[in-house]
């Protein structure tokens, strides 16, 4: 194999294939990135066995070929070269490293390399019908949906997410046992029947990282998904763990409805959780009939308190105190871009209902969270 | 339709199957629809899926028969991993297993809490414990009816274990349901630190407040502890309270736990204190028989005499000497003899015949009283000072062979007939005052 290729655009490709790469694999060709020169591009692949990369980037192939070599290193020595005007050398040496040198300079490097037949075979969907979205609404979708999504799996948390694809509209849903998301987008989704997946939370975040707004291209095919964007194709198995029925989640009873400004809202709570304690993160919505908010922070380790207001644009209901984790509420009002939020409450033993107010058809986003215990 | 047929099954049903078996097997299947000539129903699980089609399949054919659709066949489903219902969660807290044990560790026989070698029968009973035996046997017998609390005391080896494993083991053969825990002093204070380093001590109270009988060894344990004796203060109130029984062991009699609050004293001295007094001759000779029965051996008569005489009073030292007699017959191939007895603890009775001097006396009680060693010499009369002297003058003429005018000038030049009216004295003393009697003997045996 021998190729030339600028240092810049492999390294952005680098970058995405690097956060594929385990940092701590247990198998030695996992931390090895599969190179391949064909046609005019080198191809990258990355996997860690469940989330799996390929990706390409222009590159003037002399000769053919494939080789891996370990991601990392080759990562820190593009990066340290991604300054130089001339393109960088790659090619593999009789004695099976690779020899990498900026065309024309005198610094040169060889990297110990691994055999290509090493690394896990690569699945490739293009046989599979695939349904174009638009990438836009799709990574929208997968901000939300991220916000609740577990950090382990057990009953009623899930390192991943739902996707449901409908004919006309795209469906997540996340829950990690103390809050759900569930957000609907008006997208062409292009499926006749609805479509049911779960989707590990690495690829979600991995598909955030790839660039490009425009079709998204969705495949599915022997329990893998299959996003391709551009020239980058990403793909996971899927997960088999049966995410709980969360329907009755979805619409909590509540007799209480606030609706705030959500950047004032937002900023207040962010100024009042750094007395937060580091154990529990408590604080306290308290509202008034006559719609002032109070947030009220009383860290019991150190005993600083902080206090914030903030006036509703509209209140119904009683007088009421609710107790959350403040990250729960900063979290969720981060990544909604909507300029008001609304809160339906009942009491702080039961769910909490949080919404940005949408024109009608701008799809919903619903945000259930449990309120922590007063006592 | 589907539910109009469903149900008229259902009724059917019910009029020709016992309640029970109905509401366990049929209540929970629920009708999906009608495919074709095949009514889908489902079953909450695979086991009512597979036992209602193995054992009422025919029944709910005959029923359909009857309700005049014969041509409809019931097909069960279960439905595979259903999700679950997701209930969300107060964040921070995760749900605490509950309470490792409601009922604390409710002791069976041989559970290895206590030992089951520890039996009432096992216990050799003379006139030096057999008042503290009868007590226990009483407890045992009806536990927190006869005497609550139950106070043994006396000295190392002497069988106040044995005792209180008695009792536990007692209780389990023949009142299995009680709540039954026998615990050291030691491990009630360190379960105690442990549960408050794991912010459990609701669970520890509950787990000590919550027994049927409470046997506590080694109390004197606890002198200096104040946080220990605060909880079991609470935890004694609480049974006593409830009229649980308590049993407590001790080396010393409750006034003497000096170091332990007055309150906690106070209610080990309202139920019944029983001491246990170190084994006199025919005692330590019958233990040594009962102990040697259970080696397999016949001890000779003499040796039994010879071991006991030599052995002051700790049961555990002629349970020692036993063994050590046993091991040394087999080294040497030899029978049991007073020889071989001779040959065997010759070393050890002589190195431990220690030769008491009026110095070590008088250093003894001394401190003994916290006393200065010359306030015991000096002249004067002093209450506090006198008593002590009286003693430690009874201690001399006990123990030592110095003659009475000797004693009289070690301490501080007495005259012989000082000495041996603080001697009548004493014995006067002893004979009207059981804890002054208690002390003594308590020197003397310290000596020998």
């Amino acid at each position: 194999m021998e190729i030339r290729v600028e240092a810049k655009p492999l390294m952005a490709e680098l970058n995405l294939a690097l956060s594929i790469v385990e940092t701590k694999a247990t198998i030695p060709i996992l931390s090895n990135l599969l190179l391949r020169a064909e046609g005019d591009f080198l191809e990258l692949a990355a996997t860690d066995l469940e989330v799996t990369l390929r990706t390409r980037c222009p590159a003037e192939v002399i000769q053919p070929g494939a080789v891996t070599v370990p991601a990392r290193k080759l990562g820190s020595i593009v990066r340290a070269f991604s300054g130089e005007e001339v393109p960088l050398s790659l090619k593999t040496t009789p004695d099976r490293k690779l020899f990498l040198q900026p065309v024309g300079k005198r610094n040169e490097y060889h990297l110990q390399t691994l055999p290509e037949e090493d690394f896990p075979t690569l699945l490739d969907p293009s046989a599979e019908a695939a349904r174009e979205m638009d990438a836009a609404a799709v990574k929208r979708c997968i901000e939300e949906v991220l916000v609740s999504s577990g950090n382990e799996d057990s009953r009623f948390s899930v390192r991943g997410a739902l996707l449901m694809l409908e004919p006309e509209s795209l469906v997540m849903v996340s829950t990690d046992s103390h809050r759900l998301t569930f957000c609907s987008h008006p997208v062409q989704t292009g499926v006749e029947a609805p479509l049911r997946v779960l989707v590990p939370k690495k690829t979600l975040v991995e598909l955030l990282k790839l660039e490009g707004d425009g079709g998204l291209k969705m495949r599915l095919k022997d329990n893998h998904v299959f996003f391709e964007l551009g020239p980058r194709l990403l793909y996971s198995r899927l997960m088999d763990t049966a995410f709980p029925a969360y329907e009755k989640v979805l619409n909590p009873a509540t007799d209480k409805v606030a609706v705030l400004g959500r950047l004032p809202f937002l900023e207040k709570l962010r100024r009042v959780s750094m007395v937060a304690d580091s154990k529990n993160r408590a604080v306290v919505l308290s509202f008034d009939p006559a719609g002032v908010l109070e947030m009220a922070v009383r860290n019991q380790e150190t005993g600083d308190e902080g206090k914030e207001y903030e006036t509703c644009e509209r209140f119904e209901g009683e007088a009421v105190n609710i107790g959350f984790t403040v990250e729960f509420l900063i979290e969720f009002l981060g990544v909604t871009k909507e300029e008001k939020v609304s809160l339906k409450m009942s009491d702080s033993e039961h769910q909490t209902l949080l919404e940005p107010v949408r024109a009608e058809g701008a799809g919903t986003h619903k945000y259930v969270v449990m309120p922590l215990r007063l006592d | 339709m589907v539910k109009d047929v469903w149900t008229q099954v259902m009724q059917s049903v019910k009029s020709r199957v016992p309640g029970s078996v109905f509401a366990t097997w049929f209540k929970p299947l629920k009708q999906l629809e009608i495919k074709g000539s095949t009514l889908l129903i489902l079953a909450p699980n695979p086991l009512a899926r597979q036992w209602v089609g193995e054992n009422y399949g025919g029944l709910l054919e005959e029923v359909l028969s009857d309700l005049g659709l014969p041509e409809l066949r019931v097909e069960l489903v279960d439905a595979p991993n259903a999700p679950a219902e997701l209930t969300l969660t107060a964040p921070g807290r995760r749900p605490r297993a509950p309470a490792a044990t409601a009922k604390p560790e409710a002791v069976e026989p041989g559970a290895g809490v206590f030992n089951p070698s520890y039996r009432f029968d096992g216990f050799v009973v003379g006139p030096s414990n057999r008042f503290a035996f009868a007590a226990c046997q009483a407890v045992a017998q009806s536990p927190s009816k006869s005497y609550n609390p139950l106070y043994i005391y006396g000295g190392v080896g002497l069988g106040k274990t044995h005792l209180m494993h008695s009792i536990a083991g007692f209780l389990c053969e023949n009142s299995p349901g009680l709540g039954v825990v026998y615990l050291s002093a030691e491990r009630f204070m360190n379960e105690m630190i442990s549960s408050i380093a794991h912010r459990q001590q609701h669970e520890f109270r509950d787990r000590y407040r919550k027994v049927d009988v409470l046997l506590m060894d080694d109390v004197q344990f606890l002198v200096g502890k104040t946080g220990t004796q605060e909880e079991l203060f609470h935890t004694f109130n609480a049974l006593y309270e409830s009229q649980k029984q308590v049993v407590i062991s001790s080396d010393c009699p409750p006034a003497q736990l000096e170091g332990v609050e007055e309150r906690l004293r106070s209610r080990f001295e309202w139920g019944l204190i029983a001491d246990i007094q170190p084994p006199e001759l025919e005692t330590k000779v019958a233990i040594l028989h009962k102990k040697s029965e259970a080696h397999g051996l016949v001890l000779p008569e003499d040796v039994a005499l010879y071991i006991a005489s030599h052995v002051n009073s700790n049961v555990r030292e002629l349970e020692g000497c036993l063994i050590r007699l046993v091991a040394f017959s087999s080294f040497k191939g030899m029978p049991v003899t007073l020889d071989l007895a001779r040959q065997t603890f010759e070393a050890l009775f002589q190195a431990d015949s220690r030769v008491v001097t009026v110095d070590a006396i008088q250093k003894h009680v001394a401190a003994a009283y916290r006393l200065k060693l010359h306030d015991l010499k000096s002249k004067t009369n002093k209450a506090e000072i006198v008593v002590p002297r009286q003693v430690a003058m009874f201690l001399c003429k006990e123990l030592t062979e110095a003659s009475l005018p000797e004693i009289g000038r070690k301490f501080g030049g007495k005259h012989h007939s000082t000495v041996l009216h603080s001697i009548r004295k004493v014995e006067e003393k002893m004979s009207k005052d059981g804890a002054f009697k208690q002390r003594v003997h308590a020197f003397l045996s310290s000596f020998r």
